[in-house]
Formats: C-alpha cells, structure tokens, sequence
C-alpha cells in the first residue's frame, strides 16, 4: 500500500470511528431521533456513510467479494431494499420503542454503506444511475406522500415535523436525481466508464487493505 | 489488470473468464434473490402481512388478534384513592387524557357522558375510566375538576392518574400509547378508547368519535359473563 493509500485508509477510517462515537452518544442519538426530519434526512444517512467510510476498499478487490457482488448488483439491491424499508411509517415508530428494530436499523444502514463502499469499483454506470434514480424516485414519493398526509404517520412524531420531513425527502430525491444523470455521464461523453473495466472478467486482482 | 501469458500457462487447470464470470453471475443473482426475500419477510412482519403500514394500525390489528394485554397499573382517583387496574370484574373503557388539554380531551370527555348516559340506562357490567398522562399536573383537585365538568358519576366513570409518572410510561410503553409535547405545554397521543375484556385483554381500539361501536364491543363482552 503507498503512502497517500494508507493515508487515505487512515482517514476514512478516523472518520468512520468519529461517526460511529457521534452517533452512539445518546444526547446527539436523542436529538437526531427527536424529529422525524432528523431521523430520516440526518441519521439515516449518516449511518451508511459510517458504514461507507469504515467499509473503503478493504474488499473491493477481493475475488470472492466480486464474485458474490458482480458489478455490484448486490449492493445497489441491498442499498435499494433498505432504503425501501426504512420509508415505512411503522419501521420507524418501532426503531424507537424496540431495541432489536433500532439494531436492525443500524445494521442495515450501515451494511448498506459498507457493502457500497466496496462496489463502487465494480458498479457499472448504467447499473448505478438506474438504482440511484430508482432511489431518487422513491424518496420524491416517499417525500410527497409524507407532504400529503394530515394525519400523525408516526405515533412519535407530529404532522408539522412529518411535512418538514417530506420536504427533505424531495431535496434529498434531487441530489440523488443529481447523482444518477452524473453516474451516465461518461457515457453520455462517449468515453470508457471507469466501472466497465472494473468489471470485465479477469484473473482476481491483488488483495487490498 | 491482466497477468503475463507465461503466468496463466502455469495455471492450466483455472477455469476460463468467461466460465468464472457467468458463475459469478448466477451467485449474483441468487444473494440478490434471498435479500429480496428476507425484506418482503421483514416487511410482512413489520405491516403485520402487509396490512398495517402505521404503529397506531398495527397496534389496533393486535388488539383486535388478541396479542395485547391491559398491564397491571397502580392509581389514584380524583378522591386520592389508590386502586389498581384493571380489576377483575367489569369489563372497561378506557381513555387517556390530560387535563390541561383544551380539545381532544374535551370532546373525550363528552363522548364519555354520552356512553355513561348510555351504560347507566342499560345497567350494562361496564366501567368508564379516563387516566391521564401528564401526573406532574394531573392531582387529584384537577381530575375532580375534569370529572365535574363533564358531569362523571364516581359509580360508572373513573377519573385517574398513575400512581407515578414511572408507572404510567411503563403502561404506556406496553400499550403503544405514545405522547409527544406539542410544544405548548400540551401532548399529542394516540390514545384512543381502549375496550378491555374481564381477563385483562384489549379486545379493541377505537377513535374517539367513533364511541358507540367501542361501546357496542364492551356489551358484547359484558353480556358473555365467564
């Protein structure tokens, strides 16, 4: 590993640990889920990007990993089914009146973000924009419906901070209609995407981290 | 990216990429079979097969399954009186309720006239209890205040508080009885009227308005005496 690589480890690492701490302090955990615009727009994220940071490239060159995630199908599946889980009112009333579904929550998101982490390689364009609009799609009308509704979705949560809630879910659906035009973009420019040669067939590549 | 032909000579018995890349391929798509399974499993748990996408929904589709019990709680009438629930014998309608609260809870305590009216005509074996969930403010002085109000006869209409505020979180808590400040002094909660059957089971959630048929259950259950 050169030195701006360990560096690099190093730092994605320190940031992870940072996360985690933040997160698992149970005054920033309190505020975070005290409005359900933090606890989805905030921590939700910020638990797959613990995840993502802890994850980095320990695993994307390893060959059995790429066999199992090829072109990193499996991620952006899991990524998907998580995201589609977690918009579910009763999901996150029970992320905080039961322990083993506040577990789940934190595993899943930062499974998620782990197991991204180590397909971004190996992603193909086309695959990535197609998951990542799919996303943007789903939080637009997640976000729209959150914005609709009169009544109380969530026990724990008032209808003000619900309508907040939808607000964030549409701007988070543009950044990620954002990320999913800009996935196609060495496509759309006509140049080699630097996924596809990730994920041509080859002899396994040399283990990293 | 690609080894020296001297390398991959050495090793003749790997399998071709193309061999390694559709097997690749077809385990791909298998791990991604299974976590589409796991989450429909996980999410028919969740929605209680796909029919209840709130807690107040699924809490309600328990009730009416059965899966929720009343838990035993210990407290005190607007006379100071301590007395437990729910007590063997009639069957209850229950409503949450504070005080302070100058809407909801008062449009419950007028339905509750209306049901005691009813149940006092009937002589039905049912008992009406509003408990509070703010015990700071909710003393005995201010649930007689509340009892007077909407005129509660002491004979069929209880009006209580959590003998602690611990007491009643942990009842709450066992009940899917949410409160969240509304951030004027005030609560916002799911509570609802709360059928209980004589064995201490919840045998039905009702919205507020739609008291009669909370009322309509409690005679049916009064009626089939053990």
């Amino acid at each position: 590993m050169t030195l701006p690589a360990r560096s690099l480890r190093l730092a994605r690492l320190a940031l992870a640990g940072a996360l985690a701490l933040l997160l698992a302090a149970p005054a920033v955990r309190h505020w975070l889920e005290s409005r359900m615009s933090l606890h989805m727009a905030v921590e939700l994220p910020l638990l797959a990007l613990c995840g993502w940071a802890a994850a980095g490239s320990a695993w994307q060159g390893r060959s059995r990993a790429a066999r199992l995630d090829a072109q990193g199908l499996l991620a952006a599946t899991v990524a998907s089914c998580v995201l589609a889980l977690w918009m579910v009112p009763v999901a996150l009333d029970l992320a905080l009146l039961s322990p083993g579904i506040a577990a789940l929550k934190l595993a899943s998101w930062a499974g998620a973000g782990a197991l991204l982490a180590a397909a971004r390689r190996r992603i193909t364009p086309v695959l990535q924009a197609f998951f990542v609009a799919n996303a943007a799609w789903m939080s637009a009308t997640a976000g729209l419906l959150y914005l609709d509704a009169e009544q109380q979705l969530c026990v724990n949560y008032l209808v003000d901070d619900q309508q907040a809630t939808g607000w964030a879910l549409l701007a988070w659906s543009l950044l990620l209609g954002a990320w999913a035009l800009a996935a196609l973009r060495p496509l759309l420019a006509g140049t080699p995407p630097a996924g596809a040669a990730a994920s041509e067939p080859g002899p396994p590549t040399r283990e990293s981290g | 990216m690609s080894q020296p032909p001297s390398q991959l000579s050495s090793q003749p018995s790997r399998p071709c990429p193309e061999n390694r890349s559709t097997a690749g391929t077809g385990l791909t798509l298998a791990a991604c079979a299974v976590v589409l399974a796991v989450t429909f499993a996980v999410l028919a748990r969740l929605t209680a097969g796909f029919e209840c996408w709130t807690f107040e929904t699924r809490r309600r589709h328990d009730a009416a399954a059965g899966r929720l019990a009343w838990p035993a709680m210990a407290l005190q009438d607007a006379t100071g009186q301590t007395l437990s629930l729910p007590p063997l014998g009639p069957v209850l309608l229950v409503d949450f309720i504070y005080t302070n609260c100058a809407s909801v809870c008062q449009s419950a305590g007028a339905a509750f006239y209306q049901a005691q009216q009813q149940v006092q005509r009937t002589g039905a074996d049912i008992r009406l209890m509003s408990l509070s969930i703010d015990p700071a403010r909710d003393t005995p002085p201010a649930l007689a205040a509340y009892a007077r109000l909407h005129r509660a006869d002491p004979r069929t209409w209880t009006v209580a508080v959590p003998a602690s505020p611990d007491e009643g979180r942990r009842a709450r808590q066992a009940l899917g009885v949410i409160a969240v400040d509304d951030g004027s002094g005030g609560f916002v909660h799911n509570g609802a009227l709360h059928v209980v059957a004589r064995d201490g089971r919840v045998a039905g959630i009702f919205d507020t308005a739609d008291w009669p048929q909370a009322l309509a259950l409690a005679e049916r259950l009064a009626e089939a005496r053990p």
